[in-house]
């Protein structure tokens, strides 16, 4: 029997998180682009040490140079040091509304595959509902529901979250169902509640690990894109989508200030789609043996 | 005769982490005109592999054949794909096991038929139809004119494989592969498959290569066998001779595996395939007079909902007012066919089903009509599952998996562990596999640990639906003497609901068949193998394939299918009558035909 072929590696810890990840490459990028965005955004201001909102009107449109290595912008703020700390708030804001999309959209989902009946209509309808919107829309519909500012963005981000990871832990959910392990765990007196934590919810995770990844990306995104319309986090604080407003009207004398909170963007964005990807790859059984 | 299939020194190796693993080991057979060779061997013996090389199906990328294959002289392994697409379907066909995967849902049979023709013959479309149609009266469809535009979901599965037999035959192929034609079909289906596929074999003087994994399906149909194990040839004898006198010791033991109904006529009691197991031999009947289960007029129906409403539009009488009574350490086994609700009476019993009306009652509960579970019958009735890979939750180390019941029960971890430690021993596995996952365990093992953990709390009864049909035959009879063996040792009561007579009679005391959601006939396992009353009860024994060529027997070519138990909204179901024929042993009354 090909038992071994069709179920995860079972291995020391280490080699199971690492192993798969040297036969995804894909991953393997996304994984790198990704530890440099954190090592950029979390470790370098603590090299350089300049105040991201110290303004100097002299110094404004300053190019590249050893005291200002990526320049300064309109109001003579340090490029470099408003891209670190601008990306803490991007990255805050994908993981923060996709934390919050993942409780909400997860415990929807599993609660209406384990309840079923109307419970399950109802969810999955709203869910549905959800989906038929364009993302942008419903983002924009939300941020103007919950109000300006960074907390209220990551909300309307979240909700506007929920209906995928409520899909994919309710179809998961349903998978795990029908097969008689979970059965065999009712049977022998387990409740619903002690089997979606030993049973469901392991069983579910990875899937639902490798969507997290993909939102967070396309959540910065989003958010970038938001605060760029003004709906999100306020002016003075730095942030990717934010600086890309701010340089909108100075794009013909000084591109780079538009051009370089872009790239942070793509390589983010990229970087978790492609750790995404890999996460997926890396659970699927089809792949494992080629 | 000539060969119409030469195959030399044949060697397919898949490529696995990198490194080429073979899988066949450079095997030589042949298949002359009009000859069936079957394949026979256990799951990983490389039959299937055997097979998908001939036809050249293996994705070329991840596979590698070496060798010879030669077709009616020509060489397969030299030709290009494109040559082998004009050779596939035309001069060597393929019916798989599941026909309803194999054929296009959207397409008319018939039409499905007439493509394979025009792809491989120069014929006008008029011409084709009149082909298919033809093709399609040959394989015994009833009214197959008719039948020509309908798709296939509207075939029962016994019909569609009479279609896919139609496909492949649409083209004379000088050679057929079929690849456990009819593992899929229930055993009365299945006998008239065989049969008609021995009917074509000298109709049309076709060659067949057969492979199977059922010793019965072989002696049924086979010329001359063709024994694999891990990849090798094991042993190639003609049918008589390899049943009458088996050469390689391998090929003994698998024979030996194979359960025959018929082998326990005279016993009263259950036997064991190694009868040495045992301390004491089991007992013809429980010891014990009152029942432990008791079900009286257990009905179970499902709503079948459809339209915008999902108003109720049908209904499936899956059980419709079976009673029965099982006895301490007895073993009752409910036999039937697909869609007999015999399943459904055992996830009832266990509450994974709601019943209609009915009364269930386990020795010790308090008075009542119960047909909701209560917690405390979950703890004395237990269940053990078809599916060996689907019952352990693969992220669960097997000794969390045992420990988890009594965990739940308050038990503390170190007293569970050592409980677990002492399941495994009960079942025949060591407690230092406690720490590994599912995956590191075989089929067979694996079914021990599903037994294990149902033994966990301490049930009176397990119910076990069609727990060893999965498994290949030698892991079958040890789980089978499992079985057996703890039943003495911890006065078990079994619930077997199985499809298998020969594995029935192997273990029951007694026997309950089910038709339709109903029990036909009910009686002592002797009563019923020996005695058999019902019509139904007597084609299921005549239908079960007996492993025995120099018994192979004509039946009469029916195309009698099972019926569904799916009824319209305001059907009433008969009142039956039980007629009894002796202590013990009841009969449904029936109409004579």
């Amino acid at each position: 029997m090909t038992d071994a072929a069709t179920h995860p590696t079972a291995g020391s810890t280490w080699s199971r998180i690492v192993g798969p990840f040297g036969k995804s490459i894909s991953g393997t990028v996304g994984a790198i682009l990704v530890l440099i965005v954190l090592v950029f955004v979390f470790i370098g201001p603590l090299v350089w040490t300049v105040d991201p909102n110290a303004q100097n009107l002299i110094d404004s449109f300053l190019a590249f140079s050893s005291a200002h290595p990526l320049g300064t912008d309109d109001q003579g703020r340090d490029t470099l040091a408003r891209m670190m700390v601008g990306g803490r708030t991007s990255l805050l804001i994908g993981f923060g509304s996709m934390s919050l999309g993942l409780v909400l959209g997860a415990t929807a989902g599993i609660v209406a595959a384990l309840r079923g009946g109307i419970a399950e209509t109802l969810v999955m309808r709203f869910v549905d509902a959800l989906l038929a919107l364009p993302g942008i829309v419903q983002a924009v519909i939300f941020a103007a529901i919950f109000g300006r500012g960074l907390g209220p963005l990551i909300i309307a981000l979240g909700i506007y979250s929920l209906p995928i990871f409520a899909r994919v832990s309710y179809t998961m959910t349903r998978q795990v169902i029908g097969h008689d392990y979970f059965n065999a765990a009712i049977i022998l007196g387990a409740s619903k509640t002690r089997a979606v934590f030993i049973h469901i919810l392991p069983n579910i995770a990875t899937a639902i690990m490798a969507v997290a990844t993909l939102r967070i990306g396309s959540n910065i995104l989003t958010g970038a894109a938001l605060n760029f319309f003004g709906l999100g986090v306020q002016p003075p604080s730095p942030e990717w989508g934010l600086m890309i407003a701010d340089a909108r009207q100075f794009s013909w004398q000084t591109p780079e200030l538009l051009i370089l909170p872009g790239i942070a963007l793509f390589i983010t964005s990229i970087g978790f789609n492609l750790l995404g990807d890999g996460i997926r790859d890396w659970f699927d059984p089809k792949l494992r043996n080629t | 005769m000539t060969n119409i299939l030469e195959v030399k020194g044949l060697t397919t190796s898949f490529l696995r982490s990198g490194n080429w693993t073979p899988v066949v080991h450079g095997i030589d057979f042949q298949v002359k005109r009009g000859e069936t060779l079957a394949v026979v061997g256990e799951s990983g013996s490389g039959k299937s592999v055997t097979a998908l090389s001939v036809m050249r199906l293996l994705p070329p990328r991840t596979s590698r054949v070496e060798g010879s294959i030669k077709l009616g002289g020509d060489e397969l392994l030299d030709r290009s794909e494109a040559e082998m697409r004009g050779i596939r379907g035309n001069r060597v066909a393929m019916i798989f096991q599941e026909p309803m995967t194999s054929l296009n849902p959207l397409m008319p049979v018939g039409e499905q038929i007439r493509e394979a023709i025009m792809l491989h013959r120069n014929v006008s479309l008029a011409e084709a139809k009149a082909l298919a149609l033809d093709m399609l009266d040959k394989v015994r469809i009833p009214s197959a004119a008719k039948r020509y535009g309908e798709i296939p979901h509207q075939f029962s599965g016994g019909m569609r494989q009479r279609v896919m037999i139609a496909m492949a035959l649409a083209c004379k192929p000088e050679l057929i592969i079929a690849d456990e034609p009819t593992t899929a079909l229930d055993v009365t289906i299945q006998a008239q498959i065989l049969e008609l596929l021995r009917d074509l074999r000298e109709e049309e003087d076709m060659s067949v290569l057969f492979i199977t994994h059922d010793m019965g399906v072989v002696a049924e149909i086979a010329d001359r066998v063709m024994v694999m194990q891990n990849g090798s040839l094991v042993e190639e004898a003609e049918v008589r001779q390899l049943f009458r006198a088996p050469a390689a010791s391998y090929t003994r033991t698998l024979l030996e595996a194979v359960p025959v109904v018929g082998s326990m006529a005279g016993k009263d009691a259950p036997e064991a395939f190694k009868a040495s197991t045992f301390k004491v031999p089991p007992s013809p009947r429980p010891a014990h007079d009152a029942p432990l289960l008791d079900v009286k007029g257990l009905t179970i129906r499902f709503d079948v909902r459809s339209g915008l409403f999902e108003r109720v539009s049908a209904r499936v009488h899956a059980v419709e007012n079976v009673s029965f009574s099982i006895g301490r350490g007895e073993t009752l086994a409910l036999v039937g066919e697909s869609g007999s609700g015999k399943s459904t009476i055992g996830r009832t019993l266990v509450g994974l089903a709601n019943c209609l009306r009915g009364e269930i009652r386990v020795a010790g509960e308090k008075e009542g009509s119960l047909c909701r579970t209560i917690e405390e019958r979950r703890q004395r009735v237990q269940m053990i599952f078809q599916d060996p890979y689907a019952s352990l939750d693969p992220r669960l180390r097997i000794g969390r998996a045992l420990t988890e019941p009594l965990r739940i029960r308050g038990v503390s971890e170190r007293d569970a562990l050592e409980q677990a430690a002492e399941l495994m021993r009960l079942v025949r596995l060591s407690p230092d596999m406690l720490k590994r996952f599912p995956h590191e365990f075989s089929g067979g093992q694996r079914q021990r640990i599903c037994i294990a953990r149902a033994l966990s709390v301490k049930p009176a009864l397990l119910i076990a639906d069609e727990a060893v049909s999965a498994l290949d035959v030698s892991i079958k009879a040890q789980i089978i003497d499992l079985m057996l063996e703890l039943q003495q040792e911890l006065d078990l009561s079994y619930l077997f609901i199985s499809h298998d007579m020969a594995v029935v009679e192997r273990l029951s005391h007694r026997v309950a068949v089910m038709y339709l959601g109903e029990i036909v006939e009910m009686g002592s396992r002797r009563n019923v193998f020996e005695n058999p009353q019902h019509p139904y009860t007597r084609r299921l024994l005549q239908a079960v394939p007996v492993p025995d060529p120099e018994r192979r027997m004509r039946r009469s070519l029916t195309v009698d299918e099972i019926h569904s138990p799916i009824r319209t909204k305001d059907f009433i179901p008969p009142v039956r009558r039980m007629i009894t024929v002796s202590p013990g042993h009841v009969v449904q009354q029936w109409e004579m035909a």
